[in-house]
């Protein structure tokens, strides 16, 4: 059945009814994604001591209450320490593991690449315990690298998936074509595939990153006495009502936005548009 | 063949690097040791002394309702994701270039902030003195404060609002592989934009609805952080029950049991719901 | 072996000797011998899976032969890594650097070679001066047509003196007129640097126009090599006769040997006439093979009762006007079907479906192409 009376109000996309209706509500659920995050900087800056809003007057005390803070000022660098740890470690063992799995052809490749994805699948909750059962054991208990392995395991599988997505892009083509032209396969890593595959790398290692620095519940169980940021964050919750919390969650929101927009900054196009 | 298939015989005296296999093998080191490990040490506790801790959790009605309210709000929580996540999926996917990145900050953003920010915010929100209770109460239409928080409801806008880009992203990448003729010939026949979404669309794009369904629906069902913060203890989920017995009890044989359970019935729905699709789809 | 292979305005001369490989239980190649002399253009001609990939691969050094050897001026490269070569290569896709500017592109060899900033920008300069690039030399691969792009991977191959020029099948994605026009250039290039060249394609027409000679290859070994006129007038085998061009295939029986020429008894028609070889005879009672090309009939109308040899004499069943010439297949009254060119134009007759026609070839368009 074909209602022709509405041809002609959509020669072009956006000049339909359905077009309009479609982004107001669009619209309303960015509103939705996003006023959470935004109802947090207000309370950050409030003069009061409850989560009152309309907050009672303005106020940075949250804020020096933050940077005051020998245990919070610990507690994000211990998460700094943890996450650079993690991104090097997912890196250099998700590097080869995504090279072998896009370019090798061997008996249970496509087993392993399905099932780098199991720390995704499993519950978060029983990973957790799972690994603070063995670390209390072993006694890594509040150990920073101890976090970051732990935290390793999780960031893997993103950083797999983000790395074989650019590999199997990647036009190995190029590759031969360098060693032809003189390179020898060190050279050719560097002068060619390494450039190419960069954003890739890139992208996996911020995914390393966040997915480090905010985990919360391996972190909640292992970290023990030296507290990552979540945690700090969680506890303080928990216990207090006063919005330190939100000044430092603040703090994350913009310094999130800051990487988006210089990610979105540097793929912006390089030099003059298509030319034919 | 093509210029730049590689062969067996290359891999053995060429410039790739030797032996792909060896290559994967520090992950799989890693993965054996502080994942399968932890896991197995876990999974034979849980049958120290046989059946026992199972039985305790199965029988008795207590763990197996907080399993079934689990359950529940996780396909709560899905369904609305969908429904409400399609559409923007649709958008991104079928908007201009720019329209398109200003749409993914919006869904990036809250993507990488942490769950425990996103949490926290709806806290605020919903509290007594909260925007929304405020709101209400300053525009004369409540007395009172309503209490939002530790409340089911609390529960399932917090972890909907966290799951959101899981469930558009998938979608999304399934929409931009779709052949952008198929649209313009049915707008040529003289299709409406809601006929075009239902029957060109929605049937292309059910592989990435799929993967998106199955994500936030196994991630909810193992989630601890949202329900903790604003279920405040009356809204009880699995996860919640394990870490009790942890940390609380140190129960460690009878966590070890919910856990194989939660983790059981984690693979089931993922089975369940990849099969089941494709199945449909074959039809 | 150990030392790069000089690079010198001279071009290579290039060997392959019994070269063989096999990927598991596929031979992709069989025994492939081939010369090519410096200077000479050279096509590797034959279907998909014939293995001039294989061969190609083998030549610069990604593949390795499992027996036989690859000489370069008498110098064995069989095991040489493909680094030291000095082998110029243009690849289906190009394969232009996307992150690299065209001059950068260009100057990538050079670079690997240790060649110093300021010869570079000059030979860079040239390179694409002679492939009328000199303007886009900051443009981004992806900011350039096929062609251009094409072009950038020509001067890439050729900045840095190459011995030996490989081209993969570069005109694929090209569109006919673009091809045309290339083939014209590539050839020129060729000819100006004096380069060895090695062409693959699976094209037929592209391999008769640009070719010195062609080796035409199928199931891993080379059939056929010669200039193209002897590819195409005097095919060894009628796999060969079918790959290149159209043509007709007749089978019969050898009925006399007529001195100048044999006569055959068409298994569905006429005794025909058909040219002597040098280097395969046929007795009377013998099966054998005919190849008589479209375009080697000529009209016989206007001549109504002739009796010329090798006369044809059948109806239209279909008919086909290409622009130079005028297909028609035709079939006699004993089943024979003939395909047949007949020149175009206002001065030439114009047959449609149902009209008798007549026509006739020369003994020496007829070649014997089997003999069982």
């Amino acid at each position: 059945m074909v209602e022709t009376t509405r041809v002609k109000g959509q020669g072009r996309r956006g000049a339909g009814a359905g077009r309009i209706l479609l982004r107001v509500v669009c619209g309303l659920i960015f509103a939705f994604l996003m006023l959470p995050l935004l109802v947090l900087f207000p309370i950050s800056f409030s003069s009061g001591s409850y989560l009152r809003f309309p907050p009672p007057g303005f106020s940075l005390k949250w804020y020096a209450r933050y940077f005051d803070d020998p245990t919070w000022i610990d507690a994000t660098f211990r998460s700094l320490q943890v996450g650079a740890a993690t991104t090097v470690l997912a890196l250099l063992i998700g590097i080869p593991l995504a090279f072998g799995l896009a370019r090798g052809r061997f008996r249970g490749r496509a087993l392993i690449e399905n099932g780098i994805s199991a720390p995704i699948i499993v519950p978060h909750i029983v990973i957790s315990i799972a690994i603070y059962g063995l670390f209390s054991r072993l006694g890594l208990i509040g150990e920073w690298y101890g976090i970051a392995v732990a935290h390793t395991v999780l960031a893997l599988p993103f950083v797999v998936i983000v790395l074989l997505s650019g590999l199997r892009d990647f036009d190995t083509s190029l590759e031969l074509a360098a060693r032809g032209l003189g390179a020898s396969p060190i050279e050719a890593a560097r002068t060619v595939t390494l450039p190419i595959l960069a954003p890739s790398v890139y992208s996996a290692a911020f995914l390393a990153f966040i997915t480090s620095f905010d985990e919360l519940v391996v972190a909640m169980f292992i970290s023990g006495a030296n507290m990552t940021l979540p945690k700090k964050m969680f506890d303080s919750i928990m216990s207090e009502i006063e919005p330190t919390v939100a000044a430092v969650s603040a703090i994350q929101i913009v310094l999130v936005s800051a990487l988006l927009l210089l990610g979105t900054w540097l793929r912006r196009p390089v030099t003059a548009p298509h030319v034919r | 063949m093509t210029l730049t298939e590689t062969t067996p015989s290359v891999a053995s005296r060429s410039w790739l690097r030797p032996g792909p296999f060896a290559l994967t093998l520090p992950a799989l080191l890693l993965l054996t040791l502080l994942f399968m490990l932890p896991l197995l040490r876990l999974f034979s506790l849980s049958f120290a002394g046989g059946f026992g801790w199972y039985e305790k959790a199965l029988t008795g009605g207590l763990y197996t309702a907080i399993l079934y309210r689990t359950f529940e709000i996780a396909g709560i929580v899905t369904f609305f994701s969908l429904i409400i996540g399609y559409p923007v999926a649709f958008l991104l996917a079928t908007t201009t270039p720019v329209w398109r990145a200003i749409g993914f900050a919006f869904v990036m953003l809250p993507l990488w902030t942490s769950v425990l920010v996103r949490t926290y915010a709806w806290m605020v929100l919903l509290g007594r003195n909260g925007i929304i209770n405020r709101l209400l109460i300053d525009s004369g239409l409540l007395e009172a404060p309503l209490s939002l928080l530790n409340s089911r409801l609390a529960v399932i806008l917090g972890m909907v609002h966290v799951m959101l880009p899981f469930m558009i992203l998938p979608i999304y990448s399934a929409l931009t592989r779709i052949d952008p003729d198929l649209p313009k010939a049915a707008r040529g026949l003289g299709a409406s934009e809601a006929r075009i979404l239902t029957t060109i669309y929605l049937p292309l794009a059910l592989r990435g609805i799929v993967a998106g369904v199955t994500l936030v629906f196994v991630v909810s069902l193992g989630f601890y952080i949202t329900p903790a913060l604003l279920g405040g203890g009356k809204v009880m989920m699995f996860a919640m029950v394990i870490e009790q017995q942890v940390r609380e009890f140190l129960a460690w044989n009878f966590a070890g049991a919910l856990s194989v359970i939660l983790l059981a019935v984690t693979l089931l729905m993922f089975w369940l719901l990849n099969q089941g699709v494709a199945r449909h789809l074959r039809d | 072996m150990s030392d790069d292979l000089p690079s010198s305005p001279q071009s290579g001369r290039l060997q392959v000797d019994a070269a063989s490989k096999s990927f598991g239980q596929v031979t992709a190649l069989a025994d492939v011998s081939l010369s090519v002399a410096a200077g000479e253009f050279v096509t590797i001609l034959g279907p998909s899976g014939s293995g001039k990939t294989t061969l190609l691969k083998v030549i610069a050094g990604f593949e390795t032969a499992d027996q036989g050897r690859i000489l370069i001026d008498q110098a064995d490269i069989t095991e040489l890594d493909p680094a030291r070569r000095n082998i110029g290569m243009v690849f289906q896709n190009y394969a232009l650097f996307p992150h690299m500017s065209v001059a950068r592109n260009v100057a990538y060899p050079l670079t690997m070679r240790g060649t110093p900033k300021a010869e570079i920008a000059k030979r860079v300069k040239e390179a694409l001066d002679m492939v009328a690039l000199g303007g886009l030399a900051e443009r981004l691969p992806k900011q350039l047509s096929g062609g251009q792009q094409q072009r950038v991977a020509l001067a890439r191959a050729t900045v840095f003196q190459p011995r030996l020029l490989l081209l993969d099948e570069p005109f694929g994605a090209l569109d006919r007129k673009l091809r045309e026009q290339m083939q014209i250039e590539v050839r020129h290039l060729q000819r100006r640097l004096g380069l060895t060249t090695l062409f693959i394609t699976h094209d037929q027409e592209e391999a008769l126009v640009m070719s010195d000679r062609i080796a035409v290859m199928d199931k891993g070994r080379v059939l056929q090599v010669g200039p193209p006129n002897e590819i195409y007038e005097a095919p060894a085998s009628q796999f060969i006769a079918d790959f290149i061009g159209e043509s007709n295939i007749f089978a019969g029986v050898v009925e006399a040997d007529g001195g100048n020429a044999l006569l055959v008894r068409l298994e569905r028609g006429p005794v025909i006439e058909v040219g002597r070889r040098a280097d395969l005879s046929a007795r009377p009672g013998q099966n054998v093979r005919v190849m008589v090309r479209p375009e080697r009939f000529v009209d016989l109308a206007g001549e109504a009762g002739s009796a010329r040899a090798n006369r044809i004499d059948g109806r239209v069943t279909d008919s086909a006007y290409i622009g130079v010439s005028d297909k028609y297949r035709v079939v006699t009254s004993e089943g024979l079907d003939v395909l047949m060119r007949l020149p175009s134009g206002p001065s030439h007759r114009r047959y449609s479906a149902g009209e008798p026609i007549a026509a006739a070839f020369h003994a020496a368009d007829a070649r014997l192409i089997a003999v069982q």
